[in-house]
């Protein structure tokens, strides 16, 4: 890693550490993200209205804030929050508190999931009804049903928006920076701009550097989705 | 430190509220900006010679996969630090070279367009061939046809498509509270900076948001209707 | 663009076109006096459609010369929109503007590209409005008319520009039976124009109703040429024989 000192002005070795903490932020929170829009998609789908209600507060909301704003507000607010109830309740030692990165994670994760949610609740409606219909008539259990009816053909659905939720997860964990404590590779980039004096030189290296991301992200979901759909769904 | 709602009406939304116009600003002219140079863009798209798809698919993709703040960065302390500092101070153009609006206006509009222009070739895409037919037939010129008669239909079957990415803009201006503009965004930090207190100026800025999304998205409906009254469907 | 009673209004000399490897005119040479209203039939990927689409430049020929009012077709604007200006076009699926009432339809052109004064065009899209016997539609959009009421507004789109030649590309072939009868009448309702029209068409009664000379094309070629009363009453090719053999006549 050293070898990239030379070029990038002494700071090759910083910026591929940035690279990764940012890579290890969209994985993560992306995860996360996926768990939300799953427990939101359920919601959304299910029986009772008052899920369904819920489900669609937290879908409009993060949908109507800047990611921003969320980030600050789950880093000031959410993090503080969230520590004094596991205190009281007794779920945490006094003291306890979040890593700073638990907390940019999963407030990115809940932004990405709402986005998720929708994604996935447009592809289980897609799926047309005939299906259910075939898997009631042959009595098939619920868990089959939904393990090998429903997911499968979901997920093929679901494949184009989920894939566009990852590359916008990649640039909008570059939000981390405006933080201060994290070294992703916009504010190493930053820092370096700022004390060479080479703004344009070091921008454009953060920018190349997500670009990379998503090039590399494009080619593996263009493979996964080869290997996913060999037969276009009529 | 608990809540207080004395600070919260007097002392937060009311300077939140000043710094509205700052936003929609920002949101409105990118807007314009992005559609006026995304109609260009998006026939280059769809343009047949490789020598001009090329550079805007290039254009569109560098605008797309890097994030809005890199962006930000680069044209506020890039920019500004190619301009000579001669111009900075003394000329005419220093009030416009000094306000970091400028610069913030810049990267939202060269970014918005990228992604207009994706939405407007796909409207394109939807028009009929022989809507172009006919126009050639009649004899109109290339931008008489694309101004009257096809661009029309575009922007109808869009529509929804604009209104939901102009909505991700206003949230996108968010981002150039980081270079000193004084938005909504902006504003909250300066509160949090100056008073050391932290959840009021956030939830504050918080529910402007939310109340100008609805805003916004209220204003749509009825444009939307207008333009698709032409329809039978 | 002024032609010499002598010279044709329309002239094709050698004129070639393929799509890839496919030949879809093959060497055709035809010239068309101003006034003659021709009709052009045949078998389906005859190349009818191609030939006339060329007149007015929206399909470029490959080899050969194609003149039209004396002027010659190049591929440049300028040429293209002086030749538009005066041969007006017909389409098989009307390819109205919905977006615009019926007037603005028919008025856009003339505004545009003749410089009328917004008075002087929509006085003459009333005129020709009544012309087709459609009085009343003015301020409708098309998505409020029938498919027959669609193509005489498209017709009189068309009419508006006071063109010198009228293409229609199977005119009828879009249209519900009951309504193609009221757009066959509305065309040969302008003969009295003196028009050079160029139609292609299925329907062979109207043909005989409308046309002064008639072509029979079949795989890119013209097989024959002449008079309808020398076509159908004595056809020399066995292709055309065959042909006729499988069409109905509709007056």
């Amino acid at each position: 890693m050293s070898v990239l000192n030379a070029p990038l002005g002494g700071y090759g070795t910083q910026l591929a550490e940035g690279l990764i903490l940012t890579l290890r932020v969209s994985l993560c929170s992306y995860a996360i993200g996926i768990v939300f829009g799953l427990l939101g998609a359920a919601a959304k789908l299910s029986r009772w209205r008052s899920l369904r209600f819920g489900a669609g507060l937290y879908t409009t909301l993060v949908r109507a804030l800047p990611e921003l704003l969320l980030v600050l507000l789950a880093f000031f607010l959410g993090a503080g929050l969230f520590e004094r109830l596991a205190v009281s309740t007794g779920l945490a030692l006094d003291g306890f508190s979040l890593s700073p990165f638990v907390v940019a994670v999963v407030a990115l994760g809940f932004i990405q999931g709402a986005y998720i949610t929708e994604v996935l609740r447009a592809a289980v409606l897609a799926i047309p009804r005939g299906q259910h219909e075939a898997a009631k008539a042959l009595n098939l259990p619920p868990l089959t049903h939904l393990g090998r009816i429903i997911a499968p053909q979901a997920l093929r659905h679901a494949l184009g928006g989920l894939g566009n939720i990852w590359l916008n997860a990649t640039k909008d964990a570059s939000l981390v920076s405006v933080l201060g404590i994290f070294s992703d590779v916009l504010k190493v980039s930053s820092l370096a701009a700022a004390a060479t004096k080479r703004y344009v030189f070091f921008y454009a290296v953060a920018g190349a550097s997500f670009l990379l991301l998503t090039f590399v992200s494009m080619a593996l979901l263009e493979r996964l989705r080869r290997r996913l759909m060999p037969v276009n769904l009529a | 430190m608990s809540f207080s709602w004395d600070f919260f009406w007097h002392d937060v939304l009311p300077p939140l509220l000043s710094a509205v116009p700052v936003t929609l600003a920002l949101t409105l002219l990118s807007a314009l900006g992005s559609v006026l140079l995304g109609i260009p863009l998006s026939v280059a798209l769809g343009a047949a010679p490789r020598w001009r798809r090329w550079p805007a698919q290039g254009y569109s993709l560098l605008m797309r996969g890097t994030p809005m703040l890199v962006q930000i960065y680069l044209i506020y302390y890039g920019l500004g630090s190619l301009i000579p500092r001669e111009w900075m101070r003394h000329s005419w153009a220093s009030p416009v070279l000094r306000d970091a609006f400028w610069y913030g206006l810049t990267a939202l509009t060269l970014n918005e367009t990228a992604y207009v222009a994706v939405i407007l070739k796909v409207g394109l895409d939807a028009i009929d061939r022989g809507q172009h037919e006919a126009a050639a037939a009649l004899g109109l010129s290339p931008i008489s046809a694309l101004t009257r008669i096809v661009l029309p239909q575009a922007l109808a079957v869009v529509f929804p498509m604009l209104a939901n990415e102009f909505i991700l803009l206003l949230k996108s201006t968010a981002l150039v509270s980081t270079i000193t503009i004084f938005d909504v965004l902006g504003t909250a930090n300066n509160i949090r900076f100056e008073t050391l207190r932290v959840d009021e100026p956030l939830v504050g800025a918080a529910c402007v948001y939310v109340l100008l999304v609805g805003l916004v998205t209220l204003i749509c409906l009825p444009i939307e209707r207008r333009l698709t009254r032409h329809r039978s469907d | 663009m002024t032609t010499s009673p002598q010279e044709p209004a329309i002239e094709f000399v050698s004129v070639s076109k393929s799509y890839g490897a496919t030949p879809v005119l093959s060497d055709v040479t035809l010239a068309i006096a101003a006034g003659e209203r021709t009709v052009i039939c045949g078998p389906s990927g005859a190349g009818k459609s191609t030939l006339i689409r060329c007149i007015n430049g929206l399909e470029r020929h490959q080899r050969g010369t194609i003149r039209v009012g004396g002027e010659t077709l190049t591929g440049a604007a300028s040429s293209l929109r002086h030749i538009r200006a005066e041969v007006g076009m017909v389409f098989q699926s009307f390819n109205l503007f919905p977006h615009l009432t019926v007037l603005e339809n028919c008025s856009i052109a003339p505004r545009t590209v003749l410089r009328l004064t917004r008075n002087e065009a929509e006085e003459r899209a009333h005129t020709l409005l009544e012309r087709v016997d459609l009085p009343g539609l003015a301020g409708r959009y098309p998505a409020q008319l029938s498919g027959g009421q669609q193509q005489r507004v498209a017709i009189a789109r068309a009419l508006c520009m006071q063109p010198r030649i009228l293409l229609l590309d199977e005119p009828t072939s879009a249209l519900d039976p009951e309504m193609v009868q009221e757009v066959l009448d509305t065309i040969v309702g302008l003969t009295d124009l003196g028009m050079t029209m160029v139609c292609v068409t299925h329907e062979m009664g109207f043909a005989r109703r409308l046309a002064t000379r008639m072509l029979f094309m079949d795989e890119g070629r013209i097989v024959e040429s002449g008079t309808p009363a020398e076509l159908f009453e004595a056809p020399r090719s066995p292709r055309l024989q065959r042909f006729l053999g499988r069409v109905q006549a509709r007056p």
